[in-house]
Formats: C-alpha cells, structure tokens, sequence
C-alpha cells in the first residue's frame, strides 16, 4: 500500500518537476521520495521504476501520436530501430530503470539511519 | 551490510546518471535526449491554424508587425520601418531554419570545430586561409558606414536573438540537440558570413595551377588548341551576337611576362593542398534564367524565370518570404542569414540571377626574402607582409589552436613542396575579399520601379558576378553579366601569375556601365545558362572558359520558336530535358558503332540508343547508356595524357572533345598511349562503349527498366548534416542531367525555380525541394518535395496589403513594442 503511495508520489512530483527542470528530476525525485517514505528495497525500486515508466510511456506515447510519428519515426531509424514504439520501449526503460535505481538509492541511504525492523 | 547496500546502489544509480549525462561517441547525452519531456519528443511541430493568432512583444522593435503565413508556411511580414520590416524577417526565418544558419555561418568563418570536435579543424583552416574572416570584415564595415544596410543588419540580428532568447532548452531545434550545443547569439556580421560562403560556392575555385602545368607538360601549341578562349564546336553567347559596345573602351593592361615557362611551377604535388586547389569545379553548379518580351507572351507582357542550380539540400538554401515595408512589397526567396529577398518579384518588376563564373581567383607565386616570409618581392622592391592570428576553438580542447595566415597585397600565402623538396609560395586574390556593398544591389532591387532602378541596384555589386535577368511591366526586358570584375589583359589568370610583377595585379576594374549587358534585343528574349557571357568580339578578359553551352542553346532555341507563351510554356522549358549533346554527338558514335560486330548485349543497348529520343527522361534507358558512355568517352580519350600525371592536370573541355571527334578524327590524342598498340578514334569509341555496356551489366543486370536513368542518376536531396541518412529525401524519380536545361544530377540541381507573369498585378508561381522548415519534426519540412519532383509549381501569394483577406491565410504573429 505504501509503495502504491510512493508511485503516485514518484509520478505526480517527477510530472511537475519535469515542466519546470531539466531531465535529471527523474532521478532526484525518486531519491527524496524513497527517502522520505522508506517502503523497503523493492517497493522502493519498483514504485519508483513505474512512476517513472509509465510517466514517460505516456507522454512520449502522447507526443508520437499527436505528431502521427512524423518526428519520432525519424529518429527511430537514426538509431537503427524498426519503428518509434521500439524507440519509445528504450526511452521508457531508460527512464524507468533511472528512476528505480535512484529511488533505491533513495532508500537504502535512509535505512542506514533507521532503527532494525522486519525490513 | 545496510551501508554496503547503500553504496551498491547509490553507486548503481550514479553510474546510470553518469553515463545517461553525457555524450556517448556521437551519439548525445541520452537522458537529456530521451526524455519525452525535454528530448527530441518534444521536436515537432503542428501546422498553422486559421484565424489563430500569436502575441510577441520586444523592446527592439519601434511600431507593430504582422506576420500572416500562408498554407504553404510562408510568411508574410508588414512593417512600418525597415528596422521592423527586418527584425521580422530575422526573427521568422530563424523560427524555422535556426541551426542551418548556425551552421551555415559557423563553417564560412572557420568555427564549425568549436562544437564538431577536431575532425573539422581542417576545414576550418581552409576557410580562414581563403580569408573569408578579411572579407567578411572588410565587407562589414562598408555595409555599417550606410544607414540602409546598417539598419537592415541590425535589425535582422535583433529578430533573430529576439528568436532565440525565447527558446527554452527543451525547443532547440533537434540538430542542436543532437550535437549537444545550444545557440549563440547572432551578430550583425554574420550576414557578411553567409555572402562569403555563397561567393565560395559560385567563384571560390580555380584551375590555374592545373592550367600552368599543362602549360608546363605540353608547351603553349598545344595548350592554345586544346584549350580555346572560346568554344570551339557551339555556343551560344548570354550576349547576343552582334550586340554593339558601344562605350569607350578603356586600355587594357599589357602582359610583360617574367616567369619563364620552366619557372612558372616547380613540381607541385598533387598532396599537402591546404587550399584544396586542385578542387575541380564542380559542374552542375550554374542556373538558367530567361525573360520572354511582350510579343511573344500570351498576357501582352513580359515573363520572367529562374532556377539556381546548387547542391540540393535539406533544408533548402532558399527561404520564402514576402516583405511589405515603407519602401518595398516584394515577394521572393532569401538566404537564410541574409536580409531581403535575393531572388523575386514586386508590383512592378521581377528578377534572378545565374552564376557567371568570371576568373576573379588567381594565384600569384611569391618570393619571400627569408623563412620569416615578412618580407616578399614586388615591384622591384622588399614589401612588407601582415599576419593575421586566427584563433580556432576546438571542442574537448582548453586552448584555441592558433593559426598563422600570411597576407601579402594579392592576399593569404600558402606553400606548397615540389617533389625536390622545396617550398613553394602562393598567394590567392579572390573578389570574395574586395569590401563592398552587394546588399544594396538587393536591397534597391527589392524596391525597383522600372529598368533604372533595375541598373542602379547593379551599380553596387561586387561578388559573386551573377547574370541579374530582369522584366518590368513597361514591357522592358534585360540581362546584365554583372559584379566587379578587374580589368585584366587577356587570359591574366588562365595560368598560375607572377607575384613579383606589379602588371600581373588587379590593378583597375572593369566599369560598371561596361559590363555586358542587354534590353530589348530584337530577338525577344534574353536568357543565360553560365555560359560564355559574349562572343569574343567584347574588348574586355571576363574568363576563358565558362559553364559547358548546351544549356543555353536548347533554352535559345525553344525561346526563339515561343509565340503566345504563358508561364507554363517556361515552366515547361525549366522542365525540358532534351540532350543536345547527344543530338550533337550520338549520331556520329552510332556511326561507328555500326561497323562493330558486338555480342547481342552491346547490339541489344546500341538499338536502344539508336530509337533514343535524346531525351533524359526520369524512365529513359538510352539517357542512362548515353550519360555513362560519355563519360568513360571522355575518359578513355584523355586519361592516358591529362589524368595519373606526375603533374595534376585538366582535361580538355567537352566542347572540345566533340570537336576533335567530329571535325578531326586522325588526332594523335586518340592513341592510348600505354598501350603499344595505336588506336584510332574509332577504337577508342567502340572500347569505351564496350566498357560502358560491361559497367552497367554489372551494376544493374542485363538490360531492362532496372537502368532506368533516375535509378542510376540516383538523385536523393540531402539533410545539411549529411550524416542523419533519416532526416534526407529519399531516392527522387526524376529525370535531366548536367548538359540539360532540367539540370538535376544526383547531388545538383535547381534549388528554385520561380515563373513570373509581369502584368498591372504580377501572376507567380515557384517551388523549391523540400519547404518552409528546416524541422525535420515540421509538417512544412517536405511538404514542397512532391510538386518539385514531378516539375510543378506552386502559385504564390502576393498580398498587396496587410488587411486583404485570402483564404489560403492560416496564423498570425503580431509583434508589438515592449
């Protein structure tokens, strides 16, 4: 349940980071979150993974299907992939996996500060 | 075991950051690039709505400016002063072809290593030693010293950096993006950039090093027949024949030569080109324009058209744009970079311009007293030399590596080292470095009235020397083969000059009212296609040798038969790919062919080029056999005596070859001479026709539609980074070739072509390949490609005020003062 929480955390503060800074508020997001709401190593890296993910799989999907690909199919074979939604598919696991090992990173540093628990 | 878990994945998570941070091998910094909300995602662009409108405000600009673009994107700006007139066109044409410009200027002053790295500091040295900085300086400060040009310039810079400041990071265009840079500001000299690279384009080449060693090789009998002052087989000169010059003429310079043949060169060779002199020109740069008189037009006035032919790119060199100021509504093509419209049209007049290839790049041997090449010989006296630091910031690089260009008064030195090892000097004079005002001729043309104001906006030009065809809709029809060319004795600078010698300068100019030129000749017309600019009856040396003459004798001769024409009848003539050099020379080689009893594949091609119709159609077969055999003709005939020498040479010019072909076919240059046997012309027109026929088989199979000559011409327009293969047209279905009027080659080709019908309102039409965008991401970045490629036009609006309602409109900028 925690972990859903720090999804909608992750997605909500890295959406509104990213209108206003540059692209690494994937990564620092995720970090604060994780540290301020220790969820345990994998909720941790999962929430922050999707949060992150799904973020970019949407907007991404958003700005190639408003465009009708005319941009983004372009690219694709700049990096010799056979269409935009391989490209997507790499963009978004970039982004996730950033995002998931930050906010791991997030909170394995506040455990070292926590009392042992079931954690 | 927590802290050790802790610095595992801190550790994980800093090196994903650290590599997603920063640039791998070419390709960018992925985090940044990637992401949907500041990366190339981000990169596309609707396109323009009706009615909607967009508010700009600037504290740079003096009163408001509308901009109103139009289906195709073009915009159309109405100001009240120039300042704004130019702000506008700097700040929309920035909008749509920012890193084109960028790069444009970048590479004319030598800065393109500052962000690619080392691999282009070669290329940067070889700009800043043609002295394109000197030039561009010089030029800047003569355009500064006149209100009009002064305002102008900054204004247009204004509007750009206006552009620019508005630009978050997340909308540089996605070049930008990909190299990993961000744009600078534009400064007002960086218009005299983008001229300098055009002067590089159209008259930055020589072969006088060439033309001195065959000199060298062969001796001055040889030299005078096979390489003529004037063409020997056909021409047909931009100047009508008989047009009288009627001006006083002034004395020319008379040669005294000192250097002895034997001392003209030592051994140059043919690597360690800092110049890059032994560049050929490049054929296939060059254009066509034509302007038909009242009477033989439909409308009952004239009609005027141009297609510049350069290397065809993505986006294209051209930018359309209309301009309505205080002094000027004129609708047309621009240089991005480069303020007003170069090629166009007004209410009153119309005008385009083609390359006339004058010799204005000469090479000057040098002798300098000692190593420290301050001083050098001139005039029978030591002179002095100025050297210019040339700072070149390269990327990855803390320090700039300094360049050293020596100048004498001819220009920039650079040695060379012949094969007995010693050091040889040249200095180059080159009209890109002469200080002007060639804006203004743009500039007064954009706001010309009738035939004077056409030939005072030519009195201001330097370079490159354009042939300005012109039409007015007081019937007046003309051709001027204009630019400052020096007044030179004949044939100073076919070969390499001596320095040392004050009569080898440019020492006066030919005037301008001496120029060649041409209104209402009696024939009804007046075109050009870079061929000879007159017959060699003009008292005045422009240069040797011009642009090959079957062009301009197709477009003569259709233009002669023309009655009742509309803009479509030169549409079409822009469009016509008839070959006159096979109607010139195919009959004779089939001749030959006749008597050789070939395998059924070389009978099979011989019977297709024997029903050709001498036409370059995109689907033609004959055109490809007929394209490549010429070629390998050419090759196989002078190969063994002019190509793989110890010295580089030229080769003798095609209009010559056909000559020697028809007119002397027991010449000695068609042995082969690494051959003991001694072949005649006939061997030599059967082997090369044998080798042609074995080429194509292997390259395209046995002979079918798969040697369709656009699959073999293979044209495909190329994005400017030449590097993004997805960011290029795509292979182009179409036809025509360098000898025809329909001039596209594989990399070449008209880069606009304009038709206007001159009238009590002007009717226009024109098309270039690729459109408005320099966005790849943009709806407007190809839209233009279909029309080109199938030799349509589009009709351009001409608005004639800023309230007059069009349905073809879409968006609006509005700019209002801060």
């Amino acid at each position: 349940m925690q972990g859903i929480i720090n999804f909608f955390v992750v997605f909500i503060l890295a959406l509104v980071g990213q209108l206003l800074a540059p692209w690494w508020m994937i990564a620092l997001v995720p970090f604060a979150v994780q540290f301020w709401r220790p969820v345990g190593f994998l909720p941790s890296f999962l929430s922050s993974f999707l949060g992150i993910a799904l973020l970019w799989l949407g907007y991404g999907w958003y700005q190639h299907s408003e465009s009708a690909g005319i941009l983004s199919e372009r690219m694709a074979q700049v990096f010799s992939l056979p269409n935009a939604p391989a490209l997507l598919a790499i963009t978004v696991l970039v982004g996730g996996l950033m995002g998931g090992l930050a906010g791991l990173a997030g909170f394995s540093v506040k455990n070292i500060f926590m009392a042992d628990s079931s954690r | 075991m927590k802290l050790i878990k802790a610095i595992l994945s801190v550790g994980l998570a800093g090196s994903l950051f650290f590599v997603l941070s920063r640039p791998l091998g070419p390709a960018p910094a992925l985090g940044n690039f990637l992401s949907p909300f500041t990366g190339f995602w981000q990169n596309w662009e609707r396109s323009y709505q009706k009615g909607e409108q967009v508010h700009i405000s600037s504290d740079s600009l003096r009163e408001q400016v509308v901009v109103r673009y139009d289906d195709m994107g073009v915009p159309h700006i109405f100001a009240n002063n120039d300042f704004d007139l130019f702000f506008a066109q700097g700040y929309v044409t920035a909008k749509d072809r920012l890193w084109q410009m960028d790069l444009q200027t970048r590479a004319a002053s030598g800065r393109l290593s500052e962000v690619l790295g080392p691999a282009t500091v070669k290329l940067d040295e070889k700009n800043r030693r043609m002295g394109m900085n000197f030039g561009a300086e010089s030029n800047f400060k003569v355009a500064m010293s006149d209100p009009r040009s002064r305002e102008a310039l900054l204004g247009y810079a204004a509007g750009i950096n206006a552009y620019i400041d508005q630009l978050s990071p997340k909308e540089y265009p996605v070049e930008y993006k990909l190299l990993g840079y961000a744009p600078e500001h534009w400064k007002p000299i960086y218009t005299m950039y983008m001229l300098e690279q055009m002067t590089l384009t159209l008259a930055g080449r020589s072969d006088d090093l060439k033309m001195s060693n065959v000199l060298k090789t062969y001796g001055k009998e040889v030299l005078e027949n096979l390489f003529p002052d004037y063409p020997m087989f056909q021409e047909s000169p931009i100047i009508p024949v008989g047009t009288p010059w009627d001006f006083k003429r002034l004395p020319t310079p008379i040669p005294t030569p000192q250097l002895t043949e034997a001392d003209t060169l030592a051994e140059i060779r043919a690597e360690a080109q800092p110049l890059g002199a032994m560049e050929p020109k490049i054929e296939g740069v060059g254009s066509n324009n034509w302007a038909i008189g009242a009477e033989k037009s439909l409308t009952g006035y004239p009609i005027l058209a141009n297609d510049p032919h350069l290397e065809l790119t993505l986006p294209s060199i051209w930018y359309q744009v209309q301009l309505h100021g205080p002094t000027m509504n004129v609708y047309g093509v621009s240089l991005p970079g480069v303020p007003s419209v170069i090629i166009g049209f007004n209410k009153d007049v119309a005008w385009g311009v083609t390359n006339v290839d004058a010799d204005v790049f000469d090479y000057y041997k040098i002798r300098f007293k000692d190593a420290t090449q301050s001083l050098y010989w001139h005039d029978n006296q030591w002179k002095q030399t100025v050297t210019r630091e040339e700072p070149i910031a390269v990327k990855g690089e803390s320090e700039p590596r300094m360049l050293k260009v020596v100048y004498t008064h001819h220009g920039p030195v650079f040695s060379e080292n012949d094969s007995l090892g010693n050091t040889n000097y040249f200095a180059t004079r080159w009209i890109g470095r002469e200080a002007g005002n060639s804006f203004l001729t743009f500039y007064e043309l954009n706001a010309a009235k009738n035939y004077d104001d056409y030939r005072s906006a030519l009195s201001h030009y330097v370079g490159p020397g354009q042939n300005f065809i012109f039409a007015d809709n007081h019937k007046d029809i003309a051709i001027t083969v204009n630019g400052k060319f020096p007044l030179k004795y004949k044939d100073q600078g076919k070969f390499v000059l001596d320095g040392t010698n004050p009569t080898d300068d440019w020492n006066d100019w030919i005037p301008f009212e001496q120029n060649p030129y041409v209104k209402n000749p009696p024939r009804g017309f007046v075109s050009s296609a870079n061929q000879s600019s007159t017959d060699p009856s003009y008292p005045y040396y422009i240069n040797w040798e011009f642009a090959p003459s079957e062009r301009g004798i197709r477009i003569n001769e259709r233009l002669q038969m023309m009655r009742g024409a509309t803009a479509d009848s030169l549409r079409m003539l822009q469009n016509d790919n008839y070959s006159v050099l096979a109607r010139s020379i195919l009959p004779r080689l089939l001749s030959v062919l006749k008597n050789h009893p070939g395998t059924s594949s070389q009978k099979a091609a011989e019977n297709t080029l024997a029903s050709w119709d001498y036409i370059n159609s995109a689907e033609s077969l004959g055109a490809t056999i007929f394209e490549n055999w010429i070629v390998q003709l050419q090759a196989a005939i002078w190969e063994d005596e002019f190509r793989n020498q110890p010295l580089p040479l030229r080769s003798p010019s095609r209009d010559r070859t056909i000559y020697m072909l028809l007119n002397e076919p027991e010449a000695p240059w068609f042995d082969d001479k690494r051959t003991p046997d001694v072949e005649s012309m006939e061997d030599i027109v059967i082997r090369s026709y044998i080798a042609t026929i074995n080429d194509l088989t292997k390259r395209y199979g046995a002979l079918s539609p798969a040697w369709a000559w656009w699959k073999v011409k293979g044209t495909e327009i190329r994005h400017l980074s030449r590097q993004i293969k997805p960011f290029n047209s795509g292979a182009l279905q179409t036809g025509g070739g360098s000898s025809i009027v329909n001039a596209i080659t594989s990399t070449h080709g008209p880069s606009w072509r304009m038709v206007v019908e001159l009238g009590p309102k002007p009717v226009a039409y024109g098309i270039y390949p690729g459109g408005q965008s320099g966005n790849p991401g943009s709806p407007y970045y190809l839209n233009l490609l279909e029309k080109w490629e199938h030799g349509e036009l589009n009709r351009l609006l001409f608005l004639e005020s800023e309230q007059q309602q069009d349905e073809r409109l879409t968006e609006s900028i509005i700019f209002n003062k801060k």
